[in-house]
């Protein structure tokens, strides 16, 4: 660091000094209402809170933490209910998106067929065209079909076509060398086999990736859960529609805790996979 | 003519997959054809691509075709009727300035002026930092991405109290001012503080893309440009911006593309209230009341008309610059 940084003239130097000092208020009014809260979890309850919100918590009170998972509730469904409920959307929706995402994009880097390049145009459209007020027809759908509510919502993740993940995928594959599949094939591996033994382990690092942001995407998604699971909510869902209970109650050192119960799973998850979604997480541009 | 390189289930010739190649060796004509795909490979393609294309069907073509209909319909009687009732609403809503469409619209263009004009060039200069790894620029970008990492609901649960009446916000903002407003319950303040909220918590996930690309570029064209006197700055604009174009192009047309949905955690912080009404959460607000299905439709198959010759005219305009090959 020390040797990146002597290089530069002294007007940089000027300038970087100033960016980082820049750069570190930033950061400290983004830690603070995160270690704010956190201290706000400890607090004994809603009177010690209402005291002085902003002090210190006179006494560490860790047991907030075991309270919020048996006691927080919202219309009858439980702390481990919205825990379970989370693991199910995020995890179902992350896997299955990104394996149909796959192989769809191995099959189009791989394989000719009938309207492969009219079908890969359509992907790159309505990438890129919104489709306004669909919220309404979704909504309506999904009640008639019964996926409101259900774990058959999941069925909505299984496609490819208008994600940057595709297109992004189907540039992998097209790039990974064909001598892989050659070989295999030369040792009497069907296309299946390729694909499953040779050429999907070879993309597992950007497969993680996806599965890994896209599980953190979900879990984190409050307003999908809140309009299609309104009685099977997730954490995220969960605990907004919960706010409502705590400004009656006051009781925000356990709501707070409970929010950042939420928080771990994923920044557990993104501390150790950070590297390796930078790695993987590029794409050119689209032109044509 | 070229070696044609012919594999069981591949056609390649210099790199590229064909169909047919004609060779001619000595005048004489010799047509190479693909091969006639065997059972497994065409069950093998079927089952690639058969769920993506089902999927987009049923819920790309047929929700949005409903979405389209439900446009021209309105419930009388309990009943769905053809009418044009919707759109005289909307133009009606758009003709009164107290109107929550109306409010909704200037809001909606306000946040996707922000974003695209102070967010995005900020985010990209921050990502450029961090790419020429300046001091702690690893630390940094694992707190950027903090408001990313973590969901909405927990970000603005610790936010809107560090806002509220006896939080520090207001008591600074009193020691400057010396006024102590509701910042989220003022519609003086409300709007703007749901600006600069948007502002301070967006950086994260855009600043991970940008770096991932930055990356690319070889070191050898930043070697050659600093010998020949380009200053650190000065490489973004010779260096950076030009080969990264493509990317950054996409970036914003994506942005362009958003120009109608751009909105803030209007749902989180204030449900509409205090003047913050945008056009997503109006469509929000008439998708839940269940009785306004078909007005949320309508506004959204006018925000989608209008949007698509913007795209087309931006993307005409990105597409004219060559991009540098590298």
């Amino acid at each position: 660091m020390k040797k990146n940084f002597e290089k530069h003239t002294i007007p940089e130097k000027i300038c970087i000094v100033f960016t980082v000092v820049l750069f570190t208020v930033y950061s400290i009014t983004l830690i603070y209402p995160f270690v704010w809260g956190i201290l706000a979890s400890f607090k004994s309850g809603a009177i010690e809170y209402f005291d002085d919100p902003f002090a210190f918590p006179k006494q560490f009170h860790f047991e907030n933490y075991k309270t919020a998972i048996m006691l927080l509730e919202f219309n009858d469904i439980g702390f481990v209910d919205m825990v379970m409920n989370s693991l199910w959307f995020a995890g179902g929706s992350a896997v299955l998106s990104v394996l149909v995402t796959a192989l769809c994009a191995y099959t189009f880097a791989r394989y000719n067929f009938p309207f492969k390049n009219a079908l890969y145009t359509f992907s790159v459209f309505i990438m890129m065209i919104p489709i306004y007020g669909s919220l309404p027809a979704q909504y309506k759908f999904y009640t008639q079909w019964g996926l409101r509510n259900s774990p058959l919502i999941l069925v909505t993740a299984l496609g490819a076509f208008g994600t940057s993940q595709f297109l992004i995928m189907t540039s992998y594959y097209r790039n990974l060398a064909k001598d892989y599949k050659d070989a295999a094939l030369i040792d009497g591996a069907s296309d299946f086999g390729v694909f499953f033994k040779v050429m999907f382990p070879q993309s597992r690092g950007i497969v993680i990736t996806y599965i890994v942001t896209q599980f953190m995407a979900s879990w984190n998604d409050y307003y999908s859960p809140m309009i299609f699971l309104d009685q099977m909510p997730t954490l995220a869902s969960g605990l907004f529609t919960y706010q409502t209970v705590v400004e009656r109650t006051g009781d925000y050192p356990l709501y707070f805790a409970g929010i950042f119960i939420s928080a771990i799973p994923v920044v557990i998850l993104y501390s150790c996979m950070h590297n390796v979604m930078v790695k993987n997480l590029s794409f050119g541009g689209l032109k044509g | 003519m070229g070696n044609g390189v012919k594999t069981r289930n591949n056609f390649i010739v210099g790199g590229q997959t064909m169909k047919e190649q004609v060779f001619y060796v000595d005048n004489i004509k010799i047509v190479l054809k693909e091969p006639k795909k065997t059972l497994i490979e065409k069950l093998f393609i079927i089952f690639g691509i058969a769920l993506p294309i089902i999927n987009v069907i049923v819920f790309w073509f047929i929700v949005n075709g409903s979405s389209i209909f439900l446009a021209f319909q309105e419930v009388q009687s309990g009943e769905y009727v053809w009418t044009f009732n919707n759109f005289k609403y909307i133009w009606d809503a758009l003709k009164n300035p107290m109107s929550p469409v109306m409010e909704g619209f200037k809001n909606t263009m306000i946040f996707f002026s922000f974003s695209t004009f102070v967010q995005l060039p900020t985010t990209y200069l921050i990502a450029f930092l961090v790419y020429k790894k300046i001091p702690f620029a690893n630390g940094f970008r694992w707190i950027f991405m903090i408001p990313g990492m973590v969901s909405a609901v927990v970000l603005t649960s610790c936010v809107k109290f560090m806002l509220a009446p006896g939080g520090p916000l207001p008591e600074i903002w009193n020691d400057l001012f010396g006024t102590k407003p509701i910042f989220f319950a003022d519609s003086d303040y409300a709007l703007g503080t749901m600006i600069v909220y948007q502002y301070w918590a967006s950086f994260g996930g855009g600043i991970l893309l940008y770096v991932a690309n930055f990356s690319r570029i070889p070191k050898q064209l930043v070697e050659a440009g600093r010998l020949d006197g380009m200053s650190f700055f000065g490489e973004i604009i010779h260096v950076v911006f030009p080969l990264t174009w493509p990317f950054f192009s996409t970036m914003l047309m994506l942005q362009m593309s958003g120009i109608f949905g751009a909105s803030g955690p209007v749902l989180l912080f204030t449900e509409g209230k205090y003047g913050t009404y945008t056009l997503s959460y109006w469509i929000y607000e008439q998708t839940i009341s269940a009785s306004g299905l078909t007005k949320g439709a309508c506004i959204g198959f006018i925000m989608t008309i209008l949007t698509l010759p913007i795209i087309l005219i931006f993307k005409k305009l990105a597409d004219s610059v060559e991009p540098i090959e590298y």
